[in-house]
């Protein structure tokens, strides 16, 4: 049975050619999730390959009262791409394209589809790199990226995606196409590359990027610490920073991670232990073997039973395996899990673990902590099966809890993973109503009609999604999917 | 001489010294209440940056909040008061061998809301990056009396937008900074410095491209020349001079002084040395903009700004003026400061003519410091083009009655 066709699929269809305008149910179902639980379907996903296009489409999206949501690789994990509003949903699947290369200037000009490693790939053959290495780097795009504001292992030393960014070129919910920022410093006027860096594509969609690349540092040494106790680990973490030593990477994985990793790919990890950090430096030669000495002495003076120190590329690559498959091993556990994303003071790292530890138990729930551990970054994976009654609804709860836990002791209830749609709800115990207002004013001065990924970033009563959704005109059908 | 807190011939009719961050968003709501013109004071040491305000009627100084709100040193975050100088978080830094590395003038003077809020940075911007790379929020007071929390103390945070980066380089016409959270850096457990003469300005240039390849990064990495050379190393010889500050282990600090010699030497350099007291060599540089303006009252300072790559190019531009100027910069950050001290028969011809060259290398200049009487026909700022309908829109949000340093910044912002 053939549906008919929207006008709005039809003028789309004109704009971009038949192929890249994708309606049909079956076509729409890969788009309805991003990495987190949350999942609605888009009306219509478009795959333009120009700016041009997109200022169109966004016009076409405006006549229709249709919702905008911009989407990278779908790996976020915070229901940032969940189209709950409907509308048209633009993929960057077409503008993968990595404009230039300037070593002279240190930049590279991007397409924001272009993949995150892909970056660092083209540039290896000139001895430079872009820093900003999300785990999920092999999949997830520089728009979505600057769009999340996105962190990873190296970013201890290295600094956010924020760090990484000179200039944007952005299209606003007008349709106008507009340059930010630029490789000569103190750009002047009001920092609205800043702005957009971390907006959720609520502000406007990203269709270049100017980031900063830099030299691959000359020595890189990497060690595995074995820990029997979460606290010994947590405590050489603090240790290490409060001595003034700022390694380019401090990651750390638990106990039950530990035994699901060699569960997987029996990598030669004590199945006893309850936490490896994995500690990298990098640096020039001369110097870099003492510090690595002295971090192995510092993990075996807070506890380490046992130090591992990478020979050669190969047995580097061994080190982080154990970190990089963390996640997907998990999956060994059970069939869910659901991952937060809070950061907490270093120096809080013991008391917080303790705690959690705590809420796993009155909940009653499996927790398999993955860490960012040196900037104070948590991801407790909180394992459960979504066939199970109630059981959704319980690790929710932990989840919540955990995130108080961070906001008590100062810390915040995201450090790289966005707020999306999962994070709305917390908003409130991070900032007063004032707060954010002021946050709304932001968003108001560039993009007031939130047409834009709607009921994102902000709270904004429980309601948001039907009301969006009622806006919708009668020709789009509205789906039946929920979110959960 | 007591503070008159004029600007550009005007004075303001009411001052205003709050004892803390509420009392001041009160103040600020009054004076919003009555349609009353505020310039935000720290020290005054940044006041003379930006056009003279289209109306002024009451200074609000931050002085009191001079307190350090907190200090996690183990986590190596603080908290400052906006009122704090950078000398006195200097100090109370060091206790800890932690420092913010924000080497700007008159330290002793010069307040963290001021720095902030103008977006200076100095000579260690080169490997630390801008201020708001390591700003972690902020608190600043709006118009209607509200203090707003930005950001959070966590060195990681993407909770909300971005508003407290927004704050950086606004010149208060959004807010006033209360105070704000960094991330603190270790002091490097060794350094050095050191610097090279040269005679030509393109053996210099690319001394600079050279040493910022090194594989030992440098911190900083300064172009002077001689007439700004006689401020920090009074005896010094040469044409243009090139300083590179290192810093990290023993071993490495070793490895940088070879680096160095021999990237200088391989540019030619007539002579290269290794500064004895650093401190005050770094002090020296940090103070170069105030000391221009200072020394030359008459002359005018302008800051340019072009991609890395044009650094050579932008220098022969400034060089190849009938008067050349004297001249700074952080070199490898392509940030250049000129003093032009021919009093010119027609500043705005010329100021134009320098934007046009200017804008050809993608950069673009901001007049920091004229004569009084030459200052009101000159525009501080560039165009800045497309974006400013956004700023304007961010502005009618924050200050519908344009009572916060109103005219100052770009655009009549
Ligand atoms: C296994 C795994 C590991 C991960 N590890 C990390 C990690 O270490 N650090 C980390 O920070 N995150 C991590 N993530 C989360 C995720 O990968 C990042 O948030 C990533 O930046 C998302 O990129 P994406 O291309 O998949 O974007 P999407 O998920 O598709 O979109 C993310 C956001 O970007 C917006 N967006 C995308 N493109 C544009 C554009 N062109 N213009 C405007 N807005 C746009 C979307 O609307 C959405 O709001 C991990 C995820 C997984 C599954």
């Amino acid at each position: 049975m053939k549906e008919p066709i929207s006008p709005a699929v039809q003028e789309l269809q004109k704009l971009l050619g038949a192929r890249n305008v994708l309606w049909q149910p079956d076509d729409l179902r890969v788009y309805s999730y991003d990495g987190s639980n949350n999942m609605a379907t888009p009306d219509i996903v478009v795959l333009p390959e120009t700016a041009k296009q997109i200022s169109s489409i966004i016009k076409i999206a405006r006549r229709y009262s249709m919702a905008i949501v911009p989407r990278g690789s779908g790996t976020g994990l915070c229901g940032a791409i969940t189209p709950i509003a409907g509308g048209i949903m633009i993929a960057f699947a077409r503008m993968k394209k990595i404009h230039n290369i300037d070593l002279e200037n240190r930049t590279a000009l991007v397409e924001p589809g272009v993949i995150n490693l892909d970056v660092s790939t083209a540039l290896a053959p000139h001895k430079y790199f872009y820093a900003p290495d999300p785990s999920s780097q092999a999949a997830c795009s520089i728009g979505g990226n600057v769009a999340n504001n996105s962190g990873g292992p190296h970013c201890l030393l290295y600094g956010v995606t924020a760090n990484h960014v000179l200039g944007l070129e952005v299209v606003l919910e007008d349709g106008e196409i507009l340059w930010l920022g630029g490789t000569a410093p103190d750009e002047q006027g009001y920092d609205l590359v800043a702005a957009f860096i971390g907006s959720e594509g609520t502000l406007g969609i990203i269709t270049k990027i100017l980031v900063r690349i830099m030299p691959l540092p000359e020595a890189t040494r990497t060690l595995l610490a074995v820990f029997n106790t979460i606290e010994q680990a947590s405590r050489t973490v603090s240790g290490v920073i409060g001595a003034g030593v700022i390694p380019a990477a401090i990651e750390m994985i638990d106990g039950t991670t530990i035994r699901a990793v060699e569960a997987a790919y029996n990598i030669g990890l004590p199945l006893d232990a309850d936490a490896v950090l994995l500690i990298e430096v990098d640096g020039p030669k001369a110097g870099i073997d003492e510090l690595q000495e002295m971090l192995a002495d510092f993990c075996v003076e807070f506890g380490a039973r046992e130090v591992r120190i990478a020979k050669n590329e190969q047995e580097r690559a061994d080190l982080w395996k154990a970190r990089k498959t963390a996640l997907g091993a998990l999956g060994r556990l059970a069939p869910n899990y659901y991952i937060q994303d809070g950061v907490v003071p270093r120096s809080k790292l013991p008391y917080v673990l303790a705690q959690q530890d705590a809420i796993a138990k009155k909940y009653n729930v499996t927790i398999a902590n993955v860490l960012h551990a040196g900037d104070g970054n948590l991801h407790p994976n909180i394992l459960f099966d979504a066939r199970e009654e109630g059981a959704y609804e319980r690790v929710k709860k932990a989840g919540g809890e955990i995130l108080k836990l961070c906001v008590d002791v100062g810390g915040t209830i995201s450090g790289e993973h966005g707020v999306g749609l999962e994070k709305l709800d917390y908003m409130p115990l991070l900032f007063q109503q004032s707060d954010l207002d002021a946050q709304a004013n932001l968003r108001d001065a560039i993009a007031p009609t939130r047409i834009l990924n709607p009921c994102k970033m902000l709270p904004q009563g429980s309601k948001c999604g039907e009301a969006a959704r009622s806006k919708l005109p009668q020709a789009i059908a509205g789906n039946t999917e929920v979110w959960i | 001489m007591p503070l008159t807190f004029a600007l550009d011939g005007i004075s303001p009719q009411r001052i205003y010294t709050p004892p803390d961050a509420n009392e001041l968003a009160q103040v600020l709501a009054q004076c919003n209440a009555e349609k009353c013109a505020v310039v935000p004071w720290g020290g005054g040491t940044l006041q003379h940056l930006g056009n003279a305000p289209s109306q002024y009627n009451a200074v609000l100084q931050t002085t009191n909040l001079n307190q350090v709100i907190e200090y996690a040193y183990d986590d190596l975050t603080a908290t400052f008061g906006a009122g704090m100088t950078l000398a006195e978080i200097e100090r109370v830094l060091s206790e800890h061998g932690q420092f913010l590395p924000l080497d700007v003038p008159h330290p002793e003077r010069a307040t963290i809301g001021g720095v902030l809020a103008t977006g200076m940075n100095g000579a260690l911007r080169l490997r630390y990056g801008p201020a708001r790379d390591y700003m972690l929020g902020n608190r600043f007071a709006t118009v209607d009396g509200q203090l707003i929390k930005a950001g959070s103390k966590v060195v990681k945070n993407v909770a909300g937008y971005e508003l407290h980066k927004v704050q950086v380089g606004a010149f208060g016409t959004l807010g006033i900074l209360t105070e704000a959270t960094f991330k603190l850096f270790p002091k490097p457990p060794a350094e050095i410095s050191m610097w090279a003469s040269f005679d030509e300005l393109s053996d210099a240039c690319a001394a600079v491209g050279q040493i910022w390849n090194l594989s030992t990064p440098p911190l900083a990495i300064e172009l002077l020349d001689t007439a700004t050379m006689k401020f920090v190393e009074p005896n010094a010889r040469g044409a243009y001079f090139v300083l590179a500050r290192f810093g990290g282990s023993k071993a490495t600090m070793a490895a940088a002084r070879d680096f160095f010699s021999n990237a200088a030497n391989e540019k030619n350099a007539r002579s290269v040395n290794v500064i004895d007291d650093t401190q005050k060599f770094w002090r020296a540089i940090a103070d170069l903009p105030a000391t221009l303006r200072e020394h030359f009252s008459d002359a005018l300072l302008v800051r340019v700004s072009v991609p890395p790559k044009e650094l050579p190019s932008a220098l022969r531009v400034l060089m190849d003026f009938p008067s050349p100027p004297r001249i700074f910069s952080h070199a490898a950050v392509a940030s250049i400061y000129a003093s032009f001290q021919d009093a010119y028969a027609s500043p705005e011809t010329f100021v134009a003519q320098l934007r046009a060259r200017v804008h050809e290398l993608h950069g673009h200049i901001i007049v920091e410091h004229a004569a009084s009487t030459l200052k009101k026909n000159l525009n501080a700022w560039n165009d800045v083009g497309a974006s400013f309908k956004l700023m304007q829109a961010l502005k009618r949000k924050f200050d519908p009655n344009n009572i916060l340093n109103p005219g100052r910044f770009v655009g009549g912002i």
